[in-house]
């Protein structure tokens, strides 16, 4: 077999980057990789004694994520945790389950499992069917809304998500060919936090490609499933914008990059979305006014919000695990008026 | 000259015919054939007796190869 050579130090390469023009080995590209993670950390303001929670879905990117957190941990000291949801996606949801326990066991972090069936009685099929959404819909907000919590409830400083760099390219073209403009604002590798309602979401993989992140899941022997949501589409607008998107970066080496770096300068100048965030009367957590989508949403499907309860469960939930951060009496992070929950 | 090709995560074990280079097949060619066939969409990662390979290394004729797609869905 012929094998392109790493361009550092000549060993066979693994892969080609195609934003630094370079064939790299095993550990070079590992370097790269942890390098421009770090560099996020860094400029997110991640400091020793800090702690983060990865959300862990038992894809390549959170396995990814939580690989290269883990190896970062003793360098920039902070602390950390994990926490997987359940969906309750028949087969999808066991053995994504099955990845992320797996992952985290053999690096030794604490996970958090919230199955969403224990918690409420039913799975994202169910909350589709009975509230007349599309589970793509509901999935997403039961998502942002117990990250969230057990975010807030774990005393966490920072919410660390698998997003990668081709996931932000592509929500950013989504949201300017849509001019939703507020929804760029959103698109930094740091949304802050908002005292006391939601924790500062961090998106390590941010300057990291799909296929950067599936190698590096690879040759860091990760544990991860590539198995896919059943109710993901080729159709869907995100995945096409990729496609484009891979096809684009082929011909112009780079323009990811160039893309990912002026969007993490300059989000912060897209408008603030109208109306100020607020606390959910019901279970205490963010809202964009009024009750929280999450109690509204559990209100229609079950007769009663379900955020106090899930609250209280996630509690349980963390304590098992051994998550047991105090919980933090007030944070100093930059209050932007960001009302949704990226 | 012929690779076999099993497709992640569609789990499709597909044979293709890809023209002779450096003495195997070009990864790249492997994979635009693979194209031409309408069996993939986005990038890929191309793996062999359990490394990934850059799209110029060569692999012996013959071979079966793993292709994951790269590709996931998500949203924000």
């Amino acid at each position: 077999m012929e094998t392109p050579r790493c361009r550092v130090c000549g060993r066979p390469a693994v892969i080609y980057v195609r934003s630094a023009r370079s064939h790299l080995c095993e550990e070079h590209f590992w370097a790269y990789f942890e390098r421009r993670v770090r560099r996020v950390l860094e400029r997110a303001g991640v400091r020793r004694g800090h702690r983060i929670l990865a959300s862990v879905s038992g894809g390549k990117d959170s396995a990814s994520l939580l690989e290269a957190l883990h190896r970062l941990q003793p360098e920039l000291g902070f602390e950390l945790a994990a926490v997987h949801i359940d969906l309750g996606i028949g087969e999808y949801s066991r053995v994504s389950r099955q990845a992320a326990e797996r992952e985290a066991s053999r690096l030794g972090v604490p996970l958090a499992v919230i199955d969403l069936r224990e918690a409420l009685g039913m799975g994202i099929p169910e909350l589709s069917l009975a509230s007349r959404r599309p589970p793509c819909s509901v999935c997403g907000l039961v998502k942002r809304y117990v990250l969230n919590a057990a975010a807030v409830e774990a005393g966490a400083d920072y919410l660390a998500m698998g997003h990668n760099g081709d996931d932000i390219a592509a929500y950013a073209l989504k949201a300017f060919i849509n001019q939703d403009l507020e929804a760029l604002r959103k698109l930094g590798p740091l949304t802050p936090s908002i005292d006391g309602l939601a924790v500062g979401r961090l998106r390590p993989l941010y300057m990291i490609s799909e296929k950067e992140s599936l190698v590096y899941a690879l040759t860091r022997r990760a544990s991860f499933t590539m198995m896919e949501c059943p109710n993901v589409t080729r159709r869907q607008a995100e995945v096409r914008l990729k496609i484009w998107f891979t096809e684009l970066e082929r011909s112009m080496p780079g323009v990811r990059d160039q893309l990912l770096g002026n969007l993490a300068r300059r989000h912060r100048d897209y408008p603030e979305p109208a109306g100020a965030a607020s606390r959910c009367p019901t279970c205490g957590l963010l809202s964009s006014g009024g009750e929280c989508s999450f109690c509204r949403l559990t209100r229609v499907v079950t007769g009663s919000p379900a955020g106090p309860a899930m609250r209280a469960y996630i509690r349980e939930r963390l304590r098992e695990a051994g998550i047991t951060w105090t919980p933090r009496q007030s944070r100093s992070a930059s209050v932007e008026g960001e009302g949704g929950q990226t | 000259m012929a690779v076999k090709a099993e497709l992640v995560p569609e789990g499709v074990t597909v044979e293709v015919e890809v023209e002779a280079r450096g003495g195997g097949v070009r990864v790249r060619d492997l994979v635009n054939a693979l194209r031409r066939m309408g069996r993939l969409a986005g990038d890929v990662v191309v793996v062999f007796e359990g490394r990934p390979l850059p799209e110029d290394a060569v692999i012996p004729d013959g071979s079966t190869v793993t292709v994951l797609r790269v590709l996931s869905g998500g949203d924000t």
